[in-house]
């Protein structure tokens, strides 16, 4: 069988590079190497040797002018070309965070229309002005292509830990694609102890437009999501363990479908 | 031909039908210090590019750096300052001279990710646009108490319309 190459992407400010190493360690990636961007951009290193690019969560360049804005330019100034190739390769990228910020405003998510690199949507400050950290429940889309989320279970609980996480989108025509194109693969859900269903605050924790989560591009290889499955990869992670007994840690099946999914493409 | 060297301050301002919650949260503020004319705060983020600029170039920057094209407009501010209309009161606060300016690093840095060579420093500020029953000696408290750090920052405030 084919290994799996991950690239974690670091840049200023990036500062959950090793956690989400860990967890694509944990599901099995042969390589997995945290590379500074600069090593790119001065060609000392190629994304062609990966097969999944991920944008980890942090706070790059400080989030200062908004979340991800600026490591989004830099790669789209001075690392498009290697990113189309890679992309153009049928090869992975993942954006957690701070990452999922950074592929919206590059315009590679949600991509609901082919061709150009247009920014169809943004992730803007929560609705409640604060910084909102908890775990929260998430549903699987069924009907989406994402490569990630195939096969999970319907429902997961992961932590989210965000400023900025209100996904926002540029018309209603993006939204209609959304929906038809099964873009948005992971919505917040109430828990099952409020009956279910959309979520509101605070268990959806920024007010993102219908619930959205997380959003991946039409083939299903680019995806992001707001709240961080590497902060639950192991059973002791979850803040009820003690009392309901060790589970499958629900982050994990993110990066396994991914590890799997590259295994396959050299 | 080269452009002069000047300076452009644009603000940057959410549109009209997104939630500002700084401006919210400070409305609370400015209720919890007693003064109950306060009805509504909107936040502005400032920027003062210095260099020469292409009106190509200053585009670029403020379209594809300073403002979210989903979510915010921005503009060009006027030698009067913040578009505040009678019965608002504009508030401008700026770092004072020497204290470094992290954000303002960074926006210089995005600018040159950008192409834009001529860019030759960017100072950052935060701009209120406070509406309400307010005199000045209120608008004094809350920018002394509130939304300046004497310390490090300066700040002047203008009634609208005048």
């Amino acid at each position: 069988m084919s290994t799996a190459s991950v690239l974690i992407l670091r840049a200023a400010g990036i500062n959950c590079d090793e956690e989400t190493a860990h967890a694509f360690r944990l599901a099995g990636a042969a390589r997995v190497d945290p590379v500074h961007i600069n090593a790119f951009i001065q060609g000392r290193r190629s994304l062609s040797e990966y097969d999944v690019l991920v944008l980890s969560g942090g706070f790059s360049y400080g989030d200062d002018l908004s979340g991800g804005k600026v490591l989004a330019n830099e790669m789209q100034c001075k690392l498009m070309d290697d990113v189309e190739s890679f992309i153009g390769e049928g090869k992975l990228i993942l954006g957690i965070c701070n990452g999922f910020q950074v592929l919206v405003k590059m315009g590679l998510l949600p991509q609901t229309k082919p061709g150009g690199r247009r920014q169809e949507a943004t992730v803007f400050y929560n609705d409640s002005g604060k910084f909102e950290c908890r775990w929260v429940h998430l549903r699987r889309n069924p009907d989406s292509p994402c490569v990630f989320t195939r096969d999970m279970p319907e429902t997961i609980y992961i932590p989210v830990a965000n400023g900025e996480g209100k996904v926002m989108l540029a018309s209603e025509d993006v939204r209609e694609r959304l929906g038809s194109g099964g873009h948005v693969a992971l919505r917040y859900v109430n828990p099952p102890w409020v009956g279910g269903g959309a979520a509101e605050y605070p268990w959806s924790p920024n007010g993102s437009i219908d619930a959205i989560a997380g959003i991946c591009d039409a083939t299903g290889r680019i995806f992001g999501l707001m709240p961080h499955p590497e902060r639950y990869t192991h059973p002791t992670h979850h803040p009820r363990w003690t009392r309901e007994g060790c589970k499958e840690p629900d982050g994990l099946h993110i990066f396994r479908n991914a590890v799997e999914y590259a295994r396959g493409i050299r | 031909m080269a452009a002069d060297s000047k300076t452009w301050r644009i603000a940057v301002v959410n549109k009209a039908d997104v939630v500002d919650a700084v401006g919210e949260g400070l409305r609370g503020d400015i209720l919890d210090l007693g003064i109950n004319g306060i009805e509504r705060v909107r936040h502005v983020r400032l920027y003062a590019l210095r260099g020469a600029l292409s009106s190509d170039e200053l585009d670029r920057i403020t379209t594809g750096l300073l403002a979210d094209p989903v979510t915010q407009d921005h503009l060009e501010m006027a030698a009067e300052g913040l578009p505040a209309v009678p019965g608002e009161w504009g508030v401008e606060v700026w770092f004072r001279r020497g204290v470094t300016d992290a954000v303002g690093e960074t926006a210089l840095k995005g600018s040159r990710d950008l192409g834009v060579a001529g860019i030759e420093s960017v100072e950052t500020g935060r701009g209120y646009i406070l509406a309400g029953q307010l005199v000045r000696s209120q608008i004094d408290t809350i920018c002394r108490r509130l939304l300046a750090n004497d310390v490090i920052e300066r700040y002047a405030c203008y009634e609208g319309g005048k």
